[in-house]
């Protein structure tokens, strides 16, 4: 009898401890890993470098994205692992306008309040096959002429040929991939140790 | 007995009404915060000819709420954003002490300033023990109305659940969940947390065009609570309310029995919605200083009394038949 006791014990409480683990494997069923472009889904301003110490940091109140004037903060829904209920930017469809609220109303350190010149989301890269001025297509200037930043970020080539080169002051913000009105989307934001910046100054 | 029969304050009878209407005005909060945020987008766009037609009626909408309290709503309306996860109150943050607690974990790391922010849930939790659960809570909105639409269904004959487990396994779902999170690296909390997940929902249902996974799982506790436990998520999985009530263990504002004024009639232990048992003044750190079965006590046999630790099984009731048996 007191075995049988012991032994329906052990089976209730295992049952009990699985029982107690399945919300969260539930939750991550619900929310499968996926491979995005990275050149989509920027962090928000203000973010950590480290996406991992990101991830750690953030609680998922989606305070930012209420926060956010012209709402282009997203966040991860149905998907995104590990990364779920975090928040992204994705420039091509909306892009920050830098107003710095998101940093202000985050609670955790996942988002930091910092000067603008400091912000790091990236860097932008023009395809120089594709862009209107830069395959003497006509003249554009949309990307340069949106620019928050000014001539720190982008500005005209040489002899102000209206053909557009990033600066190294560029924060990523992506105003210009969201402006940009050829269809092929000629701007990315890339990783600023991945930009081409530095090699085709002039 | 002697004639001292102890009549509680008579307002207590009435306090339940009070939470109803604190979780009803606390969830239109959330559903307004999201328009709010809506209409501030509209305004900040200057592009008022160029909305669609439902959009329009958004924008006028909240125009009409907001114009006679506000003048930039750009500005002034940020001063309410958030949900009960994590939020800003008037440029006071406040935040959920389960969202800090996991943050510490899946970080591993001590960010002060967010520690800050669920100091005034913290001490309020050690005066009143579980009250979020009970008076704040979004997702206790939704879950009493579905137990009150599990007593209907019972009513019309239909079999609801209505089983028992053991109501520390909470304590092991937060204690895995905060292993889990270390391990991870991601606050796993938030995502099985009902009154995170209501309050994220929302907003993704109303600005972002749909709900997330968390309404599904959110569904499925409801499903839990209807055929398996009444209140089931809350009384035997939920983190949050195991954190509440390891914090609220020594609370200050308790209810109490008056076994003066008690006729045994047993109709606490059926209201209580935690499933405890104030019939045998067996409270525990788990009442969530709802007064239920105060508004519901024939007699007035229940009260708020100011003590650290519950009193002991008073015996059966002065009133009841039980005590003029024993008094015999």
């Amino acid at each position: 009898m007191l075995r049988r006791n012991f032994i329906q014990q052990i089976v209730f409480s295992t049952g009990v401890l699985m029982a107690s683990t399945l919300p969260y494997g539930f939750s991550r069923l619900l929310a499968p890993e996926v491979k995005a472009d990275p050149s989509r889904q920027l962090r928000p301003p203000g973010a950590l470098k480290n996406d991992q110490a990101f991830i750690e940091a953030c609680i998922g109140c989606g305070l930012c994205g209420e926060a956010c004037p012209p709402k282009c903060i997203k966040f991860y829904q149905r998907d995104g692992g590990s990364k779920h209920n975090t928040p992204y930017i994705n420039p091509e469809e909306k892009a920050c306008i830098l107003c710095n609220k998101c940093m202000e109303v985050c609670p955790t350190k996942s988002l930091t309040l910092i000067p603008r010149e400091n912000i790091d989301m990236g860097i932008s890269q023009i395809d120089r096959l594709a862009c209107y001025p830069w395959v003497d297509r006509g003249i554009c200037g949309a990307c340069v002429s949106i620019c928050p930043l000014g001539e720190h970020a982008i500005g005209f080539e040489m002899w102000g040929q209206y053909r557009p080169t990033v600066k190294s002051g560029c924060v990523g913000c992506g105003l210009c991939v969201e402006v940009c009105p050829h269809p092929s989307l000629p701007i990315r934001i890339v990783e600023r140790s991945q930009g081409t910046v530095m090699r085709h100054q002039i | 007995m002697n004639g001292d029969n102890i009549k509680p304050f008579f307002l207590w009878k009435h306090l339940n009404k009070l939470r109803w209407l604190s979780l009803i005005s606390i969830f239109t909060v959330l559903i307004y915060l999201p328009y709010a945020h809506l209409y501030q987008t509209y305004e900040s766009a200057h592009a008022y000819d160029l909305l669609a037609d439902s959009e329009k009626f958004i924008y006028d909408t909240m125009e009409t709420i907001t114009s006679p309290f506000i003048d930039d709503p750009i500005e002034d309306l940020d001063a309410i954003k958030g949900n009960t996860w994590s939020g800003t109150f008037f440029g006071f943050k406040l935040s959920d002490p389960l969202a800090v607690i996991s943050q510490i974990f899946s970080g591993m790391t001590i960010y002060t300033a967010f520690l800050l922010t669920a100091a005034l849930p913290v001490l309020l939790t050690f005066v009143f023990g579980r009250f979020f659960c009970g008076w704040i809570c979004p997702a206790t909105f939704l879950y009493e109305l579905n137990t009150n639409l599990a007593a209907g269904l019972r009513r019309a004959g239909l079999k609801t659940g209505n089983r028992r487990f053991d109501r520390r396994a909470k304590y092991l779902v937060l204690t895995i969940g905060l292993i889990l999170s270390a391990i991870s690296g991601s606050v796993l909390a938030a995502n099985i947390y009902p009154p995170a997940i209501i309050g994220r929902e929302i907003y993704y249902a109303i600005a972002l065009g749909g709900f997330g996974t968390g309404a599904v799982f959110f569904v499925a506790t409801l499903m839990f609570d209807l055929l398996v436990a009444r209140r089931g998520f809350c009384r035997y999985l939920c983190p949050g309310g195991a954190l509440y009530s390891i914090l609220g263990r020594f609370r200050l504002v308790r209810i109490q029995r008056v076994v003066e004024n008690c006729n045994d009639c047993a109709k606490c232990n059926a209201i209580c919605e935690f499933g405890l048992d104030p019939l045998r003044d067996d409270f525990g750190q788990e009442c969530n200083n709802c007064s239920a079965c105060i508004a519901i006590c024939p007699t007035d046999a229940l009260t708020f009394k100011i003590r650290m630790t519950d009193s002991h099984f008073q015996g059966p009731g002065h009133l009841g038949r039980q005590y003029s048996k024993a008094a015999r």
